[in-house]
Protein backbone atom coordinates (compact mmCIF):
# COMPACT_ATOMS: atom_id res chain seq x y z
CA UNK A 1 0.00 0.00 0.00
CA UNK A 2 1.24 3.75 -0.55
CA UNK A 3 0.38 6.34 0.54
CA UNK A 4 0.85 8.45 -2.93
CA UNK A 5 -2.09 11.29 -2.89
CA UNK A 6 -3.37 13.90 -4.82
CA UNK A 7 -1.94 16.06 -1.67
CA UNK A 8 1.87 15.07 -2.09
CA UNK A 9 1.65 14.93 -6.00
CA UNK A 10 0.98 11.42 -6.16
CA UNK A 11 4.87 10.63 -5.19
CA UNK A 12 6.07 7.71 -3.60
CA UNK A 13 8.94 8.57 -2.36
CA UNK A 14 10.56 6.68 0.36
CA UNK A 15 12.63 7.34 3.15
CA UNK A 16 14.70 11.04 3.21
CA UNK A 17 16.46 13.22 4.91
CA UNK A 18 17.19 16.74 5.58
CA UNK A 19 19.98 18.37 3.65
CA UNK A 20 22.04 20.32 6.50
CA UNK A 21 25.51 21.79 5.71
CA UNK A 22 27.84 19.58 7.58
CA UNK A 23 26.96 16.69 4.82
CA UNK A 24 27.45 18.47 1.64
CA UNK A 25 30.96 17.03 1.62
CA UNK A 26 29.99 13.43 1.67
CA UNK A 27 27.07 13.81 -0.14
CA UNK A 28 28.73 15.47 -2.96
CA UNK A 29 32.13 13.08 -3.06
CA UNK A 30 29.77 10.01 -2.34
CA UNK A 31 26.48 9.98 -4.36
CA UNK A 32 25.13 7.77 -1.64
CA UNK A 33 21.59 6.37 -1.96
CA UNK A 34 19.09 8.71 -0.65
CA UNK A 35 15.50 8.12 -1.48
CA UNK A 36 14.99 12.35 -1.69
CA UNK A 37 16.55 15.22 0.42
CA UNK A 38 14.40 18.24 2.00
CA UNK A 39 15.53 21.21 1.50
CA UNK A 40 14.43 24.30 3.89
CA UNK A 41 13.06 26.67 1.07
CA UNK A 42 14.39 30.26 2.83
CA UNK A 43 18.30 28.77 2.79
CA UNK A 44 18.02 28.99 -1.34
CA UNK A 45 15.96 31.89 -1.73
CA UNK A 46 19.08 33.74 -2.65
CA UNK A 47 19.11 31.92 -5.86
CA UNK A 48 22.69 32.62 -6.34
CA UNK A 49 26.23 31.41 -4.88
CA UNK A 50 27.35 28.89 -3.24
CA UNK A 51 23.70 27.55 -2.33
CA UNK A 52 22.47 27.87 -5.84
CA UNK A 53 25.69 25.41 -7.16
CA UNK A 54 24.56 22.73 -4.06
CA UNK A 55 21.09 22.84 -5.30
CA UNK A 56 22.01 22.39 -8.99
CA UNK A 57 24.11 19.80 -7.72
CA UNK A 58 21.86 18.06 -5.55
CA UNK A 59 19.39 17.95 -8.08
CA UNK A 60 21.41 16.47 -11.07
CA UNK A 61 21.22 13.25 -8.70
CA UNK A 62 18.60 13.61 -6.10
CA UNK A 63 14.85 13.99 -5.82
CA UNK A 64 14.40 17.23 -3.77
CA UNK A 65 11.33 18.31 -1.41
CA UNK A 66 10.42 21.50 -0.40
CA UNK A 67 9.85 22.26 3.49
CA UNK A 68 9.41 26.20 4.42
CA UNK A 69 9.83 27.84 7.62
CA UNK A 70 8.52 31.34 6.90
CA UNK A 71 5.00 31.06 5.54
CA UNK A 72 3.40 31.85 8.58
CA UNK A 73 -0.15 30.48 7.92
CA UNK A 74 -1.80 31.98 10.63
CA UNK A 75 -0.16 35.24 10.75
CA UNK A 76 -2.53 38.25 10.38
CA UNK A 77 -0.72 40.58 7.76
CA UNK A 78 -0.59 40.34 3.65
CA UNK A 79 2.51 38.01 2.45
CA UNK A 80 4.83 39.70 1.07
CA UNK A 81 4.65 39.12 -2.45
CA UNK A 82 7.98 38.80 -3.34
CA UNK A 83 8.68 36.07 -0.70
CA UNK A 84 6.27 34.55 -2.76
CA UNK A 85 7.46 34.89 -6.13
CA UNK A 86 10.99 34.04 -5.17
CA UNK A 87 9.81 31.24 -3.32
CA UNK A 88 7.60 30.10 -6.90
CA UNK A 89 10.79 30.70 -8.61
CA UNK A 90 12.25 28.37 -5.99
CA UNK A 91 9.59 25.53 -7.01
CA UNK A 92 9.99 25.87 -10.65
CA UNK A 93 13.66 25.03 -10.43
CA UNK A 94 13.48 21.73 -7.51
CA UNK A 95 10.53 20.06 -9.12
CA UNK A 96 9.11 20.03 -5.81
CA UNK A 97 5.75 17.74 -6.17
CA UNK A 98 4.44 19.47 -3.28
CA UNK A 99 5.54 22.48 -0.64
CA UNK A 100 4.98 22.02 3.19
CA UNK A 101 4.95 24.76 5.76
CA UNK A 102 3.64 24.85 9.65
CA UNK A 103 0.43 25.56 11.04
CA UNK A 104 1.53 28.35 13.04
CA UNK A 105 2.27 32.03 13.11
CA UNK A 106 5.10 33.95 13.27
CA UNK A 107 5.09 37.68 12.77
CA UNK A 108 3.68 41.03 13.55
CA UNK A 109 3.29 44.13 11.47
CA UNK A 110 6.23 43.06 9.32
CA UNK A 111 8.88 42.03 12.09
CA UNK A 112 9.62 38.21 12.25
CA UNK A 113 9.88 36.11 15.51
CA UNK A 114 11.69 33.21 13.03
CA UNK A 115 10.10 30.93 15.67
CA UNK A 116 6.82 28.52 14.66
CA UNK A 117 4.14 30.27 17.24
CA UNK A 118 1.07 27.82 17.95
CA UNK A 119 -2.00 29.40 17.04
CA UNK A 120 -4.92 29.45 19.41
CA UNK A 121 -7.71 26.62 18.30
CA UNK A 122 -10.31 28.84 17.49
CA UNK A 123 -12.98 28.96 14.69
CA UNK A 124 -11.89 32.50 13.83
CA UNK A 125 -8.05 30.93 13.51
CA UNK A 126 -9.57 27.89 11.41
CA UNK A 127 -10.78 30.18 8.50
CA UNK A 128 -7.96 33.11 8.50
CA UNK A 129 -5.52 30.03 8.40
CA UNK A 130 -7.37 28.04 5.75
CA UNK A 131 -7.79 31.26 3.48
CA UNK A 132 -4.20 32.35 3.74
CA UNK A 133 -2.66 28.37 2.71
CA UNK A 134 -5.07 28.45 -0.68
CA UNK A 135 -3.86 31.93 -1.10
CA UNK A 136 -0.23 30.21 -1.56
CA UNK A 137 -1.43 27.01 -3.29
CA UNK A 138 -3.13 28.75 -5.86
CA UNK A 139 -0.55 31.16 -6.10
CA UNK A 140 2.20 28.37 -6.18
CA UNK A 141 -0.30 25.96 -8.40
CA UNK A 142 0.98 23.46 -6.09
CA UNK A 143 -0.32 21.27 -3.50
CA UNK A 144 0.70 22.13 0.10
CA UNK A 145 0.56 20.47 3.16
CA UNK A 146 0.91 21.95 6.55
CA UNK A 147 3.30 20.82 9.04
CA UNK A 148 1.90 20.39 13.32
CA UNK A 149 3.94 21.86 15.11
CA UNK A 150 5.48 21.42 18.61
CA UNK A 151 4.47 23.64 21.17
CA UNK A 152 5.00 25.02 24.71
CA UNK A 153 1.77 26.68 25.54
CA UNK A 154 -1.54 26.60 25.13
CA UNK A 155 -4.50 29.11 25.07
CA UNK A 156 -7.28 29.83 27.17
CA UNK A 157 -9.01 30.93 24.02
CA UNK A 158 -8.73 27.93 22.26
CA UNK A 159 -12.49 25.74 22.32
CA UNK A 160 -10.65 23.08 20.42
CA UNK A 161 -8.02 20.59 20.38
CA UNK A 162 -5.29 20.76 18.27
CA UNK A 163 -5.99 17.51 16.33
CA UNK A 164 -9.38 19.06 15.92
CA UNK A 165 -7.75 22.62 14.31
CA UNK A 166 -5.33 20.36 12.29
CA UNK A 167 -8.21 18.37 10.70
CA UNK A 168 -11.01 21.55 10.39
CA UNK A 169 -8.22 23.51 8.84
CA UNK A 170 -6.89 20.88 6.48
CA UNK A 171 -10.85 20.25 5.39
CA UNK A 172 -11.53 24.30 5.11
CA UNK A 173 -8.12 24.57 3.12
CA UNK A 174 -8.22 21.13 1.37
CA UNK A 175 -4.67 20.63 2.19
CA UNK A 176 -2.43 18.33 3.25
CA UNK A 177 -0.82 17.32 6.21
CA UNK A 178 2.81 16.88 6.90
CA UNK A 179 2.54 14.49 9.85
CA UNK A 180 5.19 15.54 12.55
CA UNK A 181 5.19 12.55 14.90
CA UNK A 182 7.81 13.88 17.15
CA UNK A 183 6.09 17.25 17.47
CA UNK A 184 2.52 15.34 18.77
CA UNK A 185 4.79 13.36 21.18
CA UNK A 186 6.84 16.77 22.34
CA UNK A 187 3.39 18.38 22.91
CA UNK A 188 1.52 15.16 24.53
CA UNK A 189 4.45 15.34 26.95
CA UNK A 190 4.31 19.38 27.51
CA UNK A 191 0.55 19.58 27.49
CA UNK A 192 -0.82 16.12 28.82
CA UNK A 193 -2.66 14.63 26.03
CA UNK A 194 -2.65 11.10 24.63
CA UNK A 195 -0.24 10.98 21.56
CA UNK A 196 -1.70 7.86 19.88
CA UNK A 197 -5.46 9.50 20.47
CA UNK A 198 -3.99 12.50 18.29
CA UNK A 199 -2.64 10.11 15.30
CA UNK A 200 -6.50 8.47 15.33
CA UNK A 201 -8.25 11.43 14.85
CA UNK A 202 -6.13 13.18 12.21
CA UNK A 203 -7.92 12.49 8.64
CA UNK A 204 -5.01 9.68 6.88
CA UNK A 205 -5.68 10.52 3.84
CA UNK A 206 -4.58 13.77 3.86
CA UNK A 207 -1.27 12.84 5.28
CA UNK A 208 1.81 13.48 2.15
CA UNK A 209 4.53 13.00 4.69
CA UNK A 210 5.95 12.21 7.92
CA UNK A 211 8.82 14.12 9.84
CA UNK A 212 10.57 12.21 12.52
CA UNK A 213 13.67 14.05 14.62
CA UNK A 214 14.56 13.60 18.40
CA UNK A 215 13.81 16.44 21.33
CA UNK A 216 15.89 17.41 24.22
CA UNK A 217 14.54 17.21 28.09
CA UNK A 218 14.92 20.50 29.65
CA UNK A 219 13.33 18.45 33.18
CA UNK A 220 9.39 20.38 33.16
CA UNK A 221 9.38 20.32 28.72
CA UNK A 222 10.62 18.72 26.29
CA UNK A 223 11.87 21.29 23.66
CA UNK A 224 11.80 20.34 19.43
CA UNK A 225 15.75 20.53 19.02
CA UNK A 226 16.21 17.77 16.80
CA UNK A 227 19.64 16.64 18.16
CA UNK A 228 19.10 13.70 19.27
CA UNK A 229 18.43 10.08 18.08
CA UNK A 230 14.77 9.57 17.34
CA UNK A 231 13.20 7.91 20.74
CA UNK A 232 11.32 4.87 21.12
CA UNK A 233 8.28 6.79 21.94
CA UNK A 234 8.32 8.24 18.26
CA UNK A 235 9.22 5.23 16.72
CA UNK A 236 6.28 4.07 18.17
CA UNK A 237 3.96 6.50 16.86
CA UNK A 238 5.37 6.19 13.78
CA UNK A 239 4.66 2.86 13.76
CA UNK A 240 1.27 3.23 14.33
CA UNK A 241 0.74 5.81 11.20
CA UNK A 242 2.62 3.15 9.06
CA UNK A 243 -0.03 0.11 10.33
CA UNK A 244 -2.59 2.50 9.21
CA UNK A 245 -1.22 4.19 6.07
CA UNK A 246 1.26 2.18 4.56
CA UNK A 247 4.37 3.46 2.44
CA UNK A 248 4.44 6.87 3.88
CA UNK A 249 6.84 9.67 2.52
CA UNK A 250 8.92 9.88 5.67
CA UNK A 251 11.84 12.36 6.42
CA UNK A 252 13.77 12.10 9.36
CA UNK A 253 15.03 15.64 10.22
CA UNK A 254 18.46 16.50 12.33
CA UNK A 255 19.53 19.90 12.88
CA UNK A 256 21.83 20.63 15.74
CA UNK A 257 24.47 18.74 17.13
CA UNK A 258 24.71 17.44 13.62
CA UNK A 259 25.98 14.10 14.02
CA UNK A 260 28.50 12.62 10.31
CA UNK A 261 26.52 11.86 7.21
CA UNK A 262 26.53 7.49 7.80
CA UNK A 263 24.85 7.80 11.11
CA UNK A 264 22.09 10.18 10.17
CA UNK A 265 21.70 7.62 7.56
CA UNK A 266 21.33 4.70 10.14
CA UNK A 267 18.62 6.61 11.58
CA UNK A 268 16.89 6.70 8.66
CA UNK A 269 17.28 3.21 7.74
CA UNK A 270 15.41 2.34 10.85
CA UNK A 271 12.49 4.41 9.41
CA UNK A 272 13.39 1.84 5.83
CA UNK A 273 13.19 -1.03 8.65
CA UNK A 274 9.70 -0.36 10.07
CA UNK A 275 8.82 0.40 6.35
CA UNK A 276 9.79 -2.76 4.73
CA UNK A 277 8.28 -4.76 8.04
CA UNK A 278 5.01 -3.14 7.11
CA UNK A 279 5.16 -4.02 3.47
CA UNK A 280 5.73 -7.72 3.94
CA UNK A 281 3.44 -8.51 6.56
CA UNK A 282 0.01 -6.46 4.89
CA UNK A 283 1.67 -6.67 1.52
CA UNK A 284 -0.89 -9.25 0.83
CA UNK A 285 -4.03 -7.18 1.55
CA UNK A 286 -3.32 -5.11 -1.57
CA UNK B 1 -22.86 30.75 16.65
CA UNK B 2 -21.24 34.28 16.01
CA UNK B 3 -17.59 34.75 14.79
CA UNK B 4 -16.73 36.09 18.47
CA UNK B 5 -19.18 33.90 20.84
CA UNK B 6 -16.40 31.53 21.35
CA UNK B 7 -13.84 33.62 23.21
CA UNK B 8 -12.68 36.77 24.36
CA UNK B 9 -9.33 37.52 22.95
CA UNK B 10 -9.30 37.97 18.62
CA UNK B 11 -6.49 36.45 16.85
CA UNK B 12 -5.05 39.70 16.63
CA UNK B 13 -5.00 40.68 20.12
CA UNK B 14 -3.42 36.79 20.82
CA UNK B 15 -0.72 37.20 18.56
CA UNK B 16 0.20 40.82 19.64
CA UNK B 17 0.53 39.73 23.37
CA UNK B 18 2.80 37.00 22.50
CA UNK B 19 5.01 38.75 20.08
CA UNK B 20 4.97 41.37 22.59
CA UNK B 21 6.07 38.83 25.40
CA UNK B 22 8.86 37.24 23.06
CA UNK B 23 10.50 40.34 22.62
CA UNK B 24 11.03 41.73 26.02
CA UNK B 25 14.64 41.72 27.13
CA UNK B 26 15.76 38.41 28.11
CA UNK B 27 15.38 37.58 31.58
CA UNK B 28 12.53 39.79 31.79
CA UNK B 29 9.32 38.30 33.67
CA UNK B 30 6.61 38.31 31.75
CA UNK B 31 3.69 39.34 34.00
CA UNK B 32 1.67 36.67 35.32
CA UNK B 33 -1.53 38.19 35.67
CA UNK B 34 -1.16 39.41 31.58
CA UNK B 35 0.35 35.75 31.05
CA UNK B 36 -2.50 33.59 32.67
CA UNK B 37 -5.53 35.69 30.87
CA UNK B 38 -3.98 34.22 27.23
CA UNK B 39 -2.19 31.45 28.43
CA UNK B 40 -2.89 28.02 30.09
CA UNK B 41 -0.39 26.90 33.08
CA UNK B 42 0.89 23.52 32.61
CA UNK B 43 1.31 21.03 35.17
CA UNK B 44 4.79 22.02 36.07
CA UNK B 45 5.18 25.57 35.07
CA UNK B 46 2.74 28.74 35.07
CA UNK B 47 1.23 30.91 32.15
CA UNK B 48 4.40 32.85 32.40
CA UNK B 49 7.15 30.42 32.13
CA UNK B 50 5.33 28.42 29.10
CA UNK B 51 5.67 32.30 27.27
CA UNK B 52 9.45 32.65 28.58
CA UNK B 53 10.26 29.39 26.60
CA UNK B 54 9.48 31.15 23.59
CA UNK B 55 11.20 34.58 24.68
CA UNK B 56 14.45 32.42 25.22
CA UNK B 57 14.35 30.95 22.01
CA UNK B 58 13.63 33.79 19.94
CA UNK B 59 16.85 35.63 21.72
CA UNK B 60 19.12 32.40 21.24
CA UNK B 61 18.03 31.79 17.61
CA UNK B 62 18.62 35.33 16.52
CA UNK B 63 21.62 36.03 19.06
CA UNK B 64 23.29 32.53 17.46
CA UNK B 65 22.70 34.20 13.74
CA UNK B 66 24.44 37.31 14.19
CA UNK B 67 27.31 35.53 16.36
CA UNK B 68 27.78 33.32 13.51
CA UNK B 69 28.14 35.91 10.52
CA UNK B 70 30.15 38.78 12.71
CA UNK B 71 32.30 36.78 13.94
CA UNK B 72 35.12 39.48 13.06
CA UNK B 73 33.09 42.04 14.87
CA UNK B 74 32.90 39.77 17.90
CA UNK B 75 36.59 39.54 18.20
CA UNK B 76 37.10 43.49 17.94
CA UNK B 77 34.56 43.94 20.92
CA UNK B 78 34.99 41.04 22.96
CA UNK B 79 32.14 38.77 23.64
CA UNK B 80 30.47 40.83 26.47
CA UNK B 81 30.57 44.08 24.41
CA UNK B 82 29.60 42.36 21.22
CA UNK B 83 26.60 40.56 22.74
CA UNK B 84 25.45 44.29 24.63
CA UNK B 85 25.74 45.79 20.82
CA UNK B 86 23.71 42.21 19.66
CA UNK B 87 21.00 42.72 21.94
CA UNK B 88 20.40 46.82 21.26
CA UNK B 89 20.73 46.09 17.69
CA UNK B 90 17.77 43.28 17.88
CA UNK B 91 16.04 45.56 20.07
CA UNK B 92 15.77 48.47 18.07
CA UNK B 93 15.60 46.80 14.25
CA UNK B 94 13.96 43.34 15.29
CA UNK B 95 14.07 41.29 11.94
CA UNK B 96 12.34 42.09 8.95
CA UNK B 97 12.92 39.84 6.63
CA UNK B 98 11.84 36.01 6.05
CA UNK B 99 15.18 34.56 6.06
CA UNK B 100 17.84 35.28 8.90
CA UNK B 101 20.52 35.41 6.56
CA UNK B 102 19.26 39.18 6.07
CA UNK B 103 18.95 39.79 10.14
CA UNK B 104 22.35 41.42 9.93
CA UNK B 105 21.71 43.68 6.62
CA UNK B 106 21.23 46.71 9.16
CA UNK B 107 24.84 46.08 11.54
CA UNK B 108 26.71 48.97 9.07
CA UNK B 109 24.55 51.77 9.57
CA UNK B 110 24.04 50.70 13.24
CA UNK B 111 27.18 50.86 14.30
CA UNK B 112 27.52 53.78 12.97
CA UNK B 113 24.48 55.56 14.80
CA UNK B 114 25.66 54.47 17.76
CA UNK B 115 29.25 54.67 18.51
CA UNK B 116 28.67 54.57 22.23
CA UNK B 117 28.27 51.04 21.86
CA UNK B 118 31.89 50.25 20.50
CA UNK B 119 34.06 52.78 21.40
CA UNK B 120 36.91 52.49 21.28
CA UNK B 121 37.12 51.03 18.38
CA UNK B 122 33.99 53.08 16.48
CA UNK B 123 35.98 53.36 13.15
CA UNK B 124 37.69 49.43 13.26
CA UNK B 125 34.10 47.91 14.08
CA UNK B 126 32.45 49.89 11.70
CA UNK B 127 34.87 48.93 8.80
CA UNK B 128 34.58 45.16 9.74
CA UNK B 129 30.66 45.62 10.18
CA UNK B 130 30.33 46.98 6.40
CA UNK B 131 33.57 43.88 5.64
CA UNK B 132 31.44 40.85 6.97
CA UNK B 133 28.04 42.24 5.57
CA UNK B 134 29.80 42.18 2.23
CA UNK B 135 30.70 38.96 2.42
CA UNK B 136 27.31 37.66 2.99
CA UNK B 137 26.37 39.41 0.31
CA UNK B 138 29.21 37.88 -2.06
CA UNK B 139 28.41 34.57 -0.78
CA UNK B 140 24.90 34.08 -2.02
CA UNK B 141 23.46 36.91 -3.36
CA UNK B 142 22.04 36.51 -7.33
CA UNK B 143 24.32 37.25 -10.55
CA UNK B 144 23.52 38.37 -13.07
CA UNK B 145 24.14 37.90 -17.23
CA UNK B 146 27.48 39.58 -17.87
CA UNK B 147 27.76 42.73 -20.30
CA UNK B 148 28.54 41.48 -23.58
CA UNK B 149 31.34 43.21 -25.46
CA UNK B 150 30.33 42.28 -29.15
CA UNK B 151 26.80 43.94 -27.86
CA UNK B 152 28.79 47.15 -27.40
CA UNK B 153 28.27 49.86 -29.87
CA UNK B 154 31.99 51.47 -30.49
CA UNK B 155 30.48 54.88 -31.25
CA UNK B 156 28.38 54.97 -28.22
CA UNK B 157 30.67 53.42 -25.74
CA UNK B 158 31.18 56.85 -23.78
CA UNK B 159 27.50 56.77 -23.01
CA UNK B 160 27.40 53.54 -22.10
CA UNK B 161 26.19 52.54 -18.46
CA UNK B 162 25.78 49.75 -16.72
CA UNK B 163 25.69 47.92 -13.30
CA UNK B 164 27.74 45.87 -11.08
CA UNK B 165 27.02 42.60 -10.13
CA UNK B 166 24.98 42.43 -7.12
CA UNK B 167 27.31 40.15 -5.37
CA UNK B 168 29.42 42.44 -4.81
CA UNK B 169 30.38 45.43 -2.30
CA UNK B 170 33.00 47.93 -3.03
CA UNK B 171 34.16 49.19 0.57
CA UNK B 172 36.66 51.98 1.37
CA UNK B 173 38.19 50.80 4.45
CA UNK B 174 40.75 52.67 7.57
CA UNK B 175 42.16 48.91 8.23
CA UNK B 176 43.04 46.29 5.81
CA UNK B 177 40.27 43.88 6.97
CA UNK B 178 40.91 41.41 4.13
CA UNK B 179 44.89 40.27 5.25
CA UNK B 180 43.23 40.44 9.01
CA UNK B 181 40.43 38.18 8.12
CA UNK B 182 42.30 36.12 6.48
CA UNK B 183 44.77 35.49 9.12
CA UNK B 184 41.73 35.34 11.66
CA UNK B 185 40.66 32.28 9.59
CA UNK B 186 43.91 30.35 9.58
CA UNK B 187 44.06 31.00 13.60
CA UNK B 188 40.69 29.82 13.79
CA UNK B 189 41.25 26.91 11.60
CA UNK B 190 44.31 25.91 13.90
CA UNK B 191 42.69 26.37 17.11
CA UNK B 192 39.37 23.75 16.22
CA UNK B 193 42.32 21.46 14.60
CA UNK B 194 43.64 21.68 18.53
CA UNK B 195 40.74 22.14 20.67
CA UNK B 196 36.96 20.93 20.72
CA UNK B 197 36.29 24.60 21.86
CA UNK B 198 35.98 26.29 18.54
CA UNK B 199 34.38 28.96 19.26
CA UNK B 200 36.62 29.96 23.01
CA UNK B 201 36.69 33.77 22.14
CA UNK B 202 32.84 34.17 22.49
CA UNK B 203 33.25 33.97 26.29
CA UNK B 204 35.93 36.99 26.34
CA UNK B 205 35.06 39.56 28.12
CA UNK B 206 37.61 41.99 26.12
CA UNK B 207 39.07 41.56 22.44
CA UNK B 208 41.04 38.91 22.71
CA UNK B 209 43.67 39.81 20.18
CA UNK B 210 45.16 42.87 18.68
CA UNK B 211 43.27 44.84 16.45
CA UNK B 212 44.42 45.64 12.91
CA UNK B 213 46.80 48.95 12.20
CA UNK B 214 44.76 51.35 10.35
CA UNK B 215 45.59 51.43 6.42
CA UNK B 216 43.70 52.78 4.40
CA UNK B 217 42.07 49.92 1.69
CA UNK B 218 40.06 50.03 -1.29
CA UNK B 219 38.27 46.77 -1.82
CA UNK B 220 35.54 44.75 -3.61
CA UNK B 221 34.68 41.89 -1.98
CA UNK B 222 32.77 39.24 -4.65
CA UNK B 223 32.86 35.72 -5.41
CA UNK B 224 34.46 33.93 -8.57
CA UNK B 225 33.71 30.37 -8.94
CA UNK B 226 31.31 30.61 -5.96
CA UNK B 227 34.15 31.70 -4.07
CA UNK B 228 34.55 34.79 -1.94
CA UNK B 229 37.67 36.86 -2.55
CA UNK B 230 38.51 40.46 -1.64
CA UNK B 231 40.24 42.24 -4.52
CA UNK B 232 42.09 44.78 -3.83
CA UNK B 233 41.60 48.25 -5.85
CA UNK B 234 43.32 51.39 -6.59
CA UNK B 235 42.08 54.25 -5.15
CA UNK B 236 41.07 55.69 -9.14
CA UNK B 237 39.65 52.47 -9.70
CA UNK B 238 37.52 52.11 -6.57
CA UNK B 239 36.38 55.49 -7.74
CA UNK B 240 35.24 55.05 -11.24
CA UNK B 241 33.58 51.65 -10.10
CA UNK B 242 31.55 53.18 -7.75
CA UNK B 243 30.74 55.73 -10.27
CA UNK B 244 29.57 52.75 -12.39
CA UNK B 245 27.77 51.31 -9.77
CA UNK B 246 25.58 54.53 -9.50
CA UNK B 247 24.56 54.28 -13.04
CA UNK B 248 26.86 57.34 -14.28
CA UNK B 249 27.83 56.73 -18.00
CA UNK B 250 31.35 55.14 -18.65
CA UNK B 251 32.32 58.37 -19.94
CA UNK B 252 31.69 60.15 -16.56
CA UNK B 253 32.66 57.57 -15.15
CA UNK B 254 36.20 57.60 -16.17
CA UNK B 255 36.85 61.55 -16.56
CA UNK B 256 38.98 60.92 -13.05
CA UNK B 257 40.63 58.46 -14.62
CA UNK B 258 44.89 59.04 -15.04
CA UNK B 259 45.56 57.28 -18.41
CA UNK B 260 43.64 55.47 -21.11
CA UNK B 261 45.75 52.96 -20.91
CA UNK B 262 45.04 52.42 -17.54
CA UNK B 263 41.36 52.23 -17.75
CA UNK B 264 41.77 49.31 -20.66
CA UNK B 265 43.46 47.26 -17.86
CA UNK B 266 40.83 47.75 -15.57
CA UNK B 267 37.85 47.34 -18.19
CA UNK B 268 39.75 44.09 -18.62
CA UNK B 269 39.98 42.92 -15.56
CA UNK B 270 36.38 43.70 -14.73
CA UNK B 271 35.13 41.65 -17.91
CA UNK B 272 37.05 38.74 -17.22
CA UNK B 273 35.81 38.83 -13.66
CA UNK B 274 32.52 39.29 -14.68
CA UNK B 275 31.53 42.29 -12.85
CA UNK B 276 29.97 44.45 -15.31
CA UNK B 277 26.15 43.64 -16.16
CA UNK B 278 23.96 45.38 -18.78
CA UNK B 279 21.42 47.85 -17.20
Amino acid sequence: MSSANRFNGNSSLGVGIGLRVPHYEHIFKHRPKVDFFEIISENFMTLGGRPREVLETLLEDYRVVQHGVSLYFGSREPYDREYLKRLKRLVEITGTPYLSDHLCWGSVNGYQSHDLLPLPYTKEAVKHTAARIKEVRDFLELPVCVENVSSYITYTDSVMSEWQFLLEVSEAADCGILLDVNNIYVSSVNHGFDARGYIEAVPLDRVAQVHLAGPCDRGTYLLDTHDHPVPDPVWSLYEMVVSRLGAVNTLLEWDDKIPPFQEVMAEAGKAMTILDRYHQEGGTDD
Amino acid sequence: MTENSDRSHSLEEIQDFVFESLRLPPGTEIPADRASSFVEPSEALTASQRLSIYNQQYWYRLIDSLEEDFSGLRFVLGGRRFKELLLAYLTEQGSRSHMLRDLGAKMGDFVESNPELVEPYYDLALDMARFEWAQMIAYDEESLGTLDPAGIDPDAIGELRVRLQPYMTLLSLGYPLDDFSIALNKKRTRQSQESALVRNETTDDEPPGEPPAPETVYLAVHRYNNKIYYKRLEQGEFQVLSALGRGQALSLALAEAESEQIVQSWFASWMRLGWLCPL
